[in-house]
């Protein structure tokens, strides 16, 4: 379906619902298919081929919101209707304003990969079955698992102040999950590539290194609590920098005191030498879009600058009730009301770059690759377990670490950090270079 | 087209095995933010989910409408698939399965389709306002969602199944502040049944409990790291059980050699006073189904008697390959996934212990309770949690409150060292999350006391 027919179906909620008397509509329109291909036990097991497609319509009579979904284009009279009758039924709310007024039109490029929409699933295919032949680099590797996803879609966002946007997207992501086994000692790594361009993965560099973690994370040790200098992954910084972009400086988060920056705004909340952006607008990027799931242009904002806590992350509810510009980050599926999450999550501090072999100099630290955990939003303690971790014993990664437990609060990382790595890796949404924090608590045996 | 017709299709072009979900969802969700409507949304999703099996590999694929043109392309398309997967696969098993027939309907006093949205309003709003017990409660967000589903299974082995299932829930979180500190508890209720599960005496009061905690968090201090004796509660232990332990007994990460549980059944895997039961005929509780997904009727099963393992849990492909008997744990997320193995209603079933007689022997330890999530490294057979609070024991005695407190372990070492198990079983309902799907389901224990645990804690 192409862009002109999106918006056609959505033009036609628009018109339908302010016919009914409504003060302002929108709607929202998702299109795509979604292409995967899973591999266990070094073998392929299911291939999928899913089409995705519905449109959410939103309404306001007044201070009165409305919202309903549904997967049928051709049921957007009946959609608009039921929007309508749950704007009635709602009580209003005092802190609504306006959906948004159209924006200058941005068009962030490279966010489209013809090869990724055309991809067939014998293609798919090929680039499994390199990753898996990849990941056999040893006698110990045990098992081998994985997948391939790839995405093409439309997305389209219509509302009757006259924003009109639609745009293609696709996106890619490979993965191999190996473990590795030694006797009775087991063992496992975890690898991956991301992109929204074919070019962007590499599926034999994630087997190979899947596998080396999992080998590598063999004679795990625990370690002895203490004290220890921990150098932080990119892989792990979604839990960390990510985290304070799109759920701490969630101004929805703030407006409701929930986060632990509330009220932090101007003041200094890190080193100096550290700023973190939120940017949409980097061409090619996982997490850019040209328009946000409001239609809102996106861009790069500030969240700390220097030091100082700059700015939060805003869609059109949250920018108009506390009367500051909208950064465009409205977050959105067809079956949702807008809510609010960070594009691309930049770490930028150019005076504490160092070497790898730099970060790696210290006498007792740890390699922290990975963790589940997230931080607690309200008070910004992030304790937790690292699911993969190494001990480095004089600036040498020595073996790996189970069951290490570690505890920082967000702000004393922000303020911890001694020195970061000059290459950065895209992981989610967050662009990072590894960041390395002096005396950080870690608990084993 | 019918489809009946779209399965002979299927076989036709040369699958082995094929089968069809068609589903309607209708859904509700409320959002209260401080006394503020913030979602008050309908909607409708329907489509149709074809899988195709052909020499021990799948093909799926989705579609939404039945027009002939469409469907037809669908089916071609999920063949198609199973046959270029099943090319690059040097394993091949047969599926094995028999065919069923039914109808069934979830049992529901006032079905959420039935009740106005004005009425599940009020509800949401009534809660909201119970969790406003003074003025350090700073935001309280109230939710309300229920779902109604029409489903029905058609495979080649004959299967033709419809069912009706209905299920509501209810989550308050509230963050309480004074003095620059800041607390969050939340509370949830659910079930598989209708409407009446809000208007029961245990709805009425998660707001109040979610606040009550909130506020005496915020005098709690943080969590010593370190190994300690612990008691854990019935939320953080159905979470362990369920988390650590459940995923572990999925016959699909047995086979995929994920799970520390490969070769062990018959064994002893836990001490003799851990008994673990899934359950998903349970009536009403939010996990349970009268079929699961493939078709299959849903049944009782024990996974862990006395210690010892006695069983995985299985979908028509895992029990194929291991020559087990199929068990209905095969469940997807909604007509765009294909089934695969999940747990329904999972828990440590109740011991004889009292939870006083628990603490009296603990010197010095931990109880910790609640979960505010869990992960595991499966094929490690490693876990970590975190709690949503804790109390530091001494000398048999609760004697300060802990905040937030993370717990670690190897899963069947834990299980070897639980060596007390109370009488008072509790069920909590969850979404649980596993391939990209997530499934209503619950998970229980009573208040059960661990010899030694990891504690990750800030000081």
């Amino acid at each position: 379906m192409s862009k002109d027919e999106l918006l056609s179906f959505g033009e036609m909620a628009v018109k339908n619902a302010l016919s009914e008397g409504v003060d302002q509509a929108e709607a929202f329109l998702y299109k795509g298919r979604l292409l995967s291909i899973t591999v266990e036990k070094g073998e392929v097991k299911k291939a999928e081929s899913i089409v995705e497609k519905g449109i959410g319509i939103r309404v306001a009579i007044g201070k009165k919101i409305g919202f309903s979904y549904s997967t049928e284009f051709e049921e957007t009279d009946i959609v608009a209707r039921r929007a309508i009758e749950n704007a009635r039924a709602s009580p209003p709310d005092p802190d609504f304003k306006s959906f948004p007024e159209p924006t200058e039109p941005s068009e962030v490029g490279e966010l489209f990969d013809k090869r990724i929409a055309e991809l067939g699933v014998e293609d798919a295919a090929k680039m499994i079955k390199e990753m898996v032949e990849s990941a056999r680099v040893d006698k110990k590797v045990y098992s081998i698992g994985g997948a391939f996803f790839s995405a093409a879609g439309t997305m389209a966002v219509i509302n009757s102040l006259g924003i009109q946007r639609a745009d293609d997207l696709t996106q890619t992501y490979i993965y191999a999950y190996v473990s590795a086994k030694d006797g009775d000692d087991m063992s496992a790594g975890y690898e991956f590539n991301q992109g929204r361009h074919l070019s962007e993965i590499n599926p034999s560099w994630v087997g190979k290194e899947a596998a080396s973690l999992a080998i590598k994370s063999l004679g795990a040790v625990r370690v002895e609590t203490g004290y220890y200098d921990v150098i932080i992954d990119p892989v792990a910084m979604p839990s960390f920098i990510g985290f304070l972009v799109s759920s701490a400086a969630n101004a929805e988060n703030v407006q409701y005191g929930r986060s632990f920056l509330t009220g932090k705004l101007g003041k200094k909340i890190g080193r100096e030498e550290i700023s973190i952006f939120d940017d949409g607008t980097i061409p090619g990027a996982y997490a850019s879009v040209s328009f946000d799931g409001e239609g809102v242009s996106t861009r790069r904002t500030p969240v700390i600058l220097n030091g100082s806590l700059m700015s939060y992350i805003h869609n059109s509810y949250t920018a108009k009730k506390a009367g500051v510009q909208n950064t465009g980050n409205a977050s959105r599926s067809y079956d949702s009301l807008p809510s609010i999450d960070s594009h691309n999550v930049i770490l930028e501090a150019k005076s504490l770059e160092a070497k790898k072999e730099e970060l790696l100099d210290v006498k007792k630290g740890i390699l922290f690759k990975e963790t589940g955990d997230r931080p607690n939003l309200a008070n910004g303690e992030f304790s937790g377990l690292m699911s993969c971790a190494f001990l480095i014993e004089n600036g040498e990664i020595t073996k790996g670490l189970k069951e290490a437990g570690f505890g920082i609060n967000l702000l004393d990382f922000l303020t911890k950090i001694d020195l970061i790595g000059d290459e950065k890796r895209q992981v989610g949404s967050t662009i990072s270079p590894s960041c390395r924090i002096r005396d950080m608590r870690v608990a084993g045996k | 087209m019918e489809l009946d017709e779209a399965i002979s299709i299927g076989l036709d072009l040369g699958a082995d095995f094929i089968d069809i979900r068609e589903q309607e969802i209708l859904t509700t969700s409320i959002e209260i933010v401080n006394g503020t409507v913030r979602t008050l949304s309908t909607g409708k999703k329907r489509g149709y989910g074809i899988r195709s099996f052909y020499r021990g590999a799948w093909g799926f694929s989705v579609t939404h409408s039945k027009s002939k043109d469409l469907l037809t392309r669908a089916v071609e398309d999920s063949v198609r698939l199973a046959k270029l997967s099943a090319s690059l696969k040097e394993e091949k098993f047969e599926l094995e399965g028999k065919g069923y027939k039914g109808k069934a309907s979830v049992p529901q006093i006032e079905p959420p389709s039935k009740v106005p949205i004005e009425e599940k309003l009020k509800k949401a709003l009534e809660l909201e306002k119970s969790a406003r017990i003074d003025e350090r409660v700073k935001n309280v967000t109230v939710r309300y969602n229920d779902v109604t589903l029409y489903e029905g299974v058609l495979n080649s082995f004959g299967t033709k199944v419809e069912q009706e299932i209905s299920r509501v829930n209810s989550y308050v979180f509230v963050f309480a502040s004074e003095a620059g500190i800041t607390e969050r508890a939340f509370e949830s209720i659910g079930g598989t049944a209708g409407f009446e599960i809000l208007r029961s005496d245990k709805a009425a009061i998660i707001g109040e409990k979610a606040a009550r905690r909130a506020v005496e968090l915020l005098s709690a201090k943080s969590a010593p790291a370190g190994q300690y004796k612990a008691v854990l509660d019935q939320k953080l232990a159905g979470i362990f059980i369920h988390e650590a332990f459940g995923h572990a007994t999925e016959a699909d990460s047995v086979l995929a050699k994920m799970s520390v549980l490969e070769g062990r059944i018959g064994t002893q895997v836990g001490s003799k006073l851990v008994n673990v039961v899934d359950d998903p005929t349970l009536p009403n509780l939010y996990g349970s189904y009268p079929f699961d997904d493939e078709g299959t009727p849903s049944k009782k099963k024990y996974l862990v008697k006395e210690g010892i393992l006695v069983g995985f849990m299985h979908s028509l492909e895992t029990s194929s390959r291991m020559g087990q008997e199929c068990t209905g744990n095969g469940r997807s997320m909604s007509y765009s996934n294909p089934p695969i193995v999940r747990m329904s209603n999972t828990f440590i079933a109740k011991g004889d212990w009292k939870f006083e007689e628990l603490l009296e022997e603990i010197d010095e330890g931990i109880y910790a309770k609640g979960g505010i999530y869990g992960y595991t490294e499966p094929s490690k057979g490693q876990f970590m949690f975190k709690a949503e609070e804790g109390w530091l024991i001494r000398k048999g005695e609760l004697v300060e409150r802990l905040r937030e407190v993370a717990i670690a372990g190897m899963t069947l070492e834990v299980l070897h060292n639980i060596d007390a198990v109370a009488d008072d079983l509790e069920m909590r309902i969850g979404h649980c999350g596993k391939g990209g799907q997530w499934v209503p389901t619950t998970a229980g224990s009573p208040h059960i006391r661990v010899k030694r645990m990891i504690f990750g804690g800030l000081r």
